[in-house]
């Protein structure tokens, strides 16, 4: 379709063309079509799951498309090495350094063939040295082991490897996440010269802000489909994230709020105090209740998934407490995974879910071995069938015979059988960790409905979520982790998609009230 | 409607694993037989069948700590150092006048100290099982060597007699109250029963199949992968040692070297029963179906007249199929 671009063209430009990537049932680019002309700075935003890291990876050769056609320069890259030699230059939100190599090598890292330095050491020491000062403003000892120097230094390392094999691509995917203002100017300026040397450059980032400054053209995407392509001074907050968001701006906050009318908090069952996700995050306090359902979001990686694990007993928050309510209101006791009644789901399943080696009913079964039956105890399974019994008619979940393997089940019905055993423990506290991943619709309704029942009985839930939608109509407030603490609350009755990427990006309110009002203009 | 079909389900926690590999081990059984019977006289004699329990016992109890490590996903390559060490100690205990019940204790005790090394070292130093336990074993045979080298030592031999008691529990023409069983192959049979029973009856049996299966699930129910690490190596490095013991009372002396060919047939008893070395799949039910394939197998080619060079090449060439119908026999089950 595309293809009747002179050659010309072609040979300069990076071409994507109705590219289709699958990963299992999940299609995570939606025939993806867009050309980056050299000269230009290309950004790539959309939210979590949106298919930009994908698109990224189709481009340096780390994924081949399921169908359409990647063109770099006039080829397709067939694997990174070979995209390498066609001058495609990566820096992924990873940061690849060698720790226990030393600055120059690192920085060098591929560029010496097997057999012949391109460069003597002085000379790579010295030009380490020099572009290290230009990038960071910071002299480094160019044989310094790497273990010994600050994240922003490394990520430094890593721009500087890939601007130092002139590149005609330039791939930035999340890579300034490591970075504080004044390097991103400086990162900025280099991009910049980058730009005016003809090379093409893409970047992928969740900072909009930073986008909106140095971007020539935005391509939005949403579940893997590009919905918008913004040029020039059309490149704005409020434009991008209404792209982003799309069609579901306006979703109800009003029958959201109405939802909760009538359920009443009761008294505090989990109480953190001081809490650091890490050692360099801040502290912060966070309550919850009796009868309330708490859900929690954030772009990947902003200590939301630590949060909620140390919630759930199951990690040690770097500092300060997390304690729980002791029954008939007996004052706190610290977290403990054993025997605080915290039950823990995570939307992991093959990964820290289920036991792929046992039947469904084990699967269902196993923690309950012990809680009923001790340690070394002979099991009776007539007593736990009668929970098995009542949990698969609960969640009515589609079995087939019990005995069967648990990977003889969908997996949104093996997920069910996860939750019925967390449910089958009688717990008080129910910690989720994405528990609707890859789980179709109507599962995910019955999964909210059982989870109101279970806080209306006077449990409470904490429910982390990679999909806004799944907060509507069902959560009460919504902690958003931003720089590994909730940096914003949001109240059922303000949800919108909008304030929830508003704050993702980490937006000022006030920001977010002018969207809305450009919104409803 | 097949929604309902759990409540037809029968009681059992899991069908003791009658799976693929276990019919195909048991086919092979028969298939052994028949070829024994045929083409070796007195093969289906009595007294064959009994000195071929009685090797498989040997194997089958020497087998029991290695299934168990493996259904963790690890190895234990200390077995046949231990059985070695063990031999030559009870030996020389003996030799040295101490009783036999301390000697014993002694002995078993040792076994369980090595076996707890063993999984502190597998554990913490993860996927290091395979170098980690040689590396204790090879450390154990040789200070045991050392240690009783006063005595007289002759190239690994600890000549002295063995007690007739010893004798009798584990030599071919033993007998159980009366009955013309040699009494190890009786104590193989109820270790044996137990440990099936237990695997599959028991919460603790269970947790085995679920840190072997998917470590972190397991973690997160609250299993402590460490101590069924633990567990596993010590019932390894404790039934190591009883083997050894039992191998003296066999051999009617001590030496260091009659645990050497139980590195290799440990491990092949447990793959050819049909356990995965990954974890989580098989247990000890499989494992005595093949023990019992190896020592059957073993026989036919000394009955056969091959010579013990030409038995090696037999013996390792049809391990190859063998292990490669496991192999994908077991890839085949995980897709489904």
């Amino acid at each position: 379709m595309e293809v009747c671009n002179s050659m010309s063209d072609t040979q300069n430009q990076v071409q994507i063309s109705r590219v289709v990537k699958r990963f299992g049932e999940t299609i995570a680019l939606d025939d993806v079509s867009l050309t980056i002309s050299p000269g230009e700075v290309h950004a790539i935003v959309g939210e979590n799951g949106s298919g930009k890291s994908t698109l990224a990876k189709t481009m340096s050769g780390v994924l081949r498309p399921d169908s359409g056609l990647v063109t770099t320069f006039g080829e397709s890259p067939r694997d990174p090495m070979h995209a390498r030699a066609l001058g495609v230059a990566t820096i992924f939100q990873e940061i690849l350094v060698a720790e226990t190599l030393s600055v120059a090598d690192n920085i060098f890292a591929g560029a010496d063939s097997l057999w012949k330095r391109a460069r003597s050491r002085a000379e790579a020491n010295q030009k380490s040295r020099s572009i290290l000062k230009q990038f960071s403003g910071l002299d480094i000892d160019p044989n310094t082991p790497v273990q010994q120097l600050p994240l922003s230094v490394k990520q430094w390392i890593v721009i500087a490897r890939a601007l130092l094999s002139n590149p005609r691509l330039l791939i930035f995917d999340e890579s300034s996440a490591a970075l504080d203002l004044d390097a991103t100017t400086r990162l900025h300026a280099e991009i910049g010269k980058a730009r005016e040397v003809g090379c093409c450059v893409v970047i992928v980032t969740h900072r909009i802000a930073e986008l909106v400054r140095i971007a020539d053209r935005a391509t939005v995407l949403r579940d893997g489909r590009v919905v918008d392509e913004l040029v020039g001074k059309n490149i704005t907050k409020s434009n991008l994230l209404r792209s982003m968001s799309g069609k579901n701006v306006a979703i109800d906050a009003k029958v959201a709020a109405e939802s909760m009318l009538g359920r009443e908090l009761g008294s505090v069952v989990l109480s953190a105090r001081a809490l650091r996700v890490d050692r360099d995050a801040p502290p912060f306090d966070f309550d919850l209740h009796a009868g309330e359902i708490v859900g929690v979001a954030g772009l990947d990686g902003q200590g939301q998934t630590d949060f909620i694990r140390a919630a759930a007993g199951l990690i040690s928050s770097h500092s300060g407490s997390i304690s729980v309510a002791k029954p008939q209101g007996l004052g706190f006791a610290p977290i403990d995974a054993k025997t605080s009644g915290v039950a823990y789901v995570s939307g992991d399943r093959a990964h820290e879910g289920i036991f792929p080696n046992l039947s469904i009913f084990e699967n269902f079964a196993l923690p309950l071995y012990r809680s009923t039956f001790g340690e070394y105890g002979w099991i009776k399974r007539r007593q736990i069938q009668r929970a098995f019994d009542g949990e698969v008619k609960r969640l009515s979940i589609k079995t087939g015979r019990t005995s069967n393997l648990i990977t003889s089940l969908s997996g949104g019905n093996q997920q069910k059988v996860l939750i019925g055993r967390a449910f089958a423990a009688g717990p008080k506290i129910i910690v989720l960790d994405d528990p609707a991943r890859g789980v179709d619709f109507a599962t995910k309704r019955e999964l909210y409905t059982q989870l109101k029942e279970f806080v209306h009985e006077g449990g409470a839930v904490i429910y982390l979520s990679s999909e806004i939608e799944d907060f509507f109509d069902f959560a009460d407030r919504v902690l958003v982790f931003r720089q590994r603490i909730p940096f914003r609350t949001i109240p059922a009755i303000r949800f919108s998609e909008h304030a929830f990427l508003a704050a993702m990006f980490g937006e000022s309110e006030e920001a977010e009230m002018s969207f809305e009002r450009v919104g409803a203009a | 409607m097949i929604m309902f079909n759990y409540l037809k389900d029968t009681p059992t926690i899991q069908k003791i694993s009658i799976n693929r590999s276990v019919l195909f081990g048991i086919g092979l059984l028969i298939f052994l037989s028949i070829a024994g019977t045929l083409l070796v006289p007195q093969f289906g004699s009595y007294a064959n069948i009994r000195s071929m329990l009685l090797l498989a016992a040997f194997l089958g109890l020497a087998s029991l700590g290695q299934t168990l490590c493996a259904l963790l996903g690890g190895l234990d390559m200390s077995i046949p150092y231990v059985i070695g060490s063990s031999n030559i100690l009870l030996a020389a205990l003996l030799n040295w006048g101490v009783p036999w019940l301390p000697a014993c204790l002694i002995v078993l005790i040792g076994g369980l100290a090595v076996g707890i090394l063993n999984g502190v070292l597998s554990f913490r130093i993860q996927g290091q099982s395979l170098i980690m336990t040689m590396g204790v074993g090879l450390a154990v045979v040789g200070a045991c060597q050392i240690l009783i080298s006063t005595g007289s030592v002759y190239g690994g031999t600890v000549l002295g007699t063995v007690p007739q008691w010893l004798r009798d529990v584990s030599s071919i023409a033993g007998t159980t109250f009366g009955l013309p069983i040699p009494p190890i192959v009786i104590i193989w049979i109820v270790v044996a029963a137990i440990v099936v029973t237990a695997m599959a009856k028991t919460s603790f049996g269970r947790s085995f199949y679920a840190v072997g299966g998917n470590r972190l699930a397991a973690s997160r129910i609250l299993i402590s992968e460490y101590r069924m690490w633990l567990i596993a190596y010590a019932i390894s490095g404790g039934m190591s040692a009883l083997t050894g013991m039992a191998l003296l009372g066999f051999s009617g002396g001590g030496f260091v070297g009659v645990g050497d060919p139980y590195l290799f047939t440990t491990i092949a008893a447990v793959v050819i029963g049909g356990t995965s070395l990954m974890g989580g799949w098989g247990g000890y039910g499989s494992t005595i179906v093949g023990t019992l394939v190896l020592t059957f197998l073993t026989t036919l080619l000394v009955g056969l007249g091959l010579s013990y060079a030409m038995q090696q090449a037999v013996f390792g060439l049809l391990i190859i199929p063998i292990v490669a119908f496991y192999a994908r026999d077991r890839s085949i089950g995980d897709q489904i």
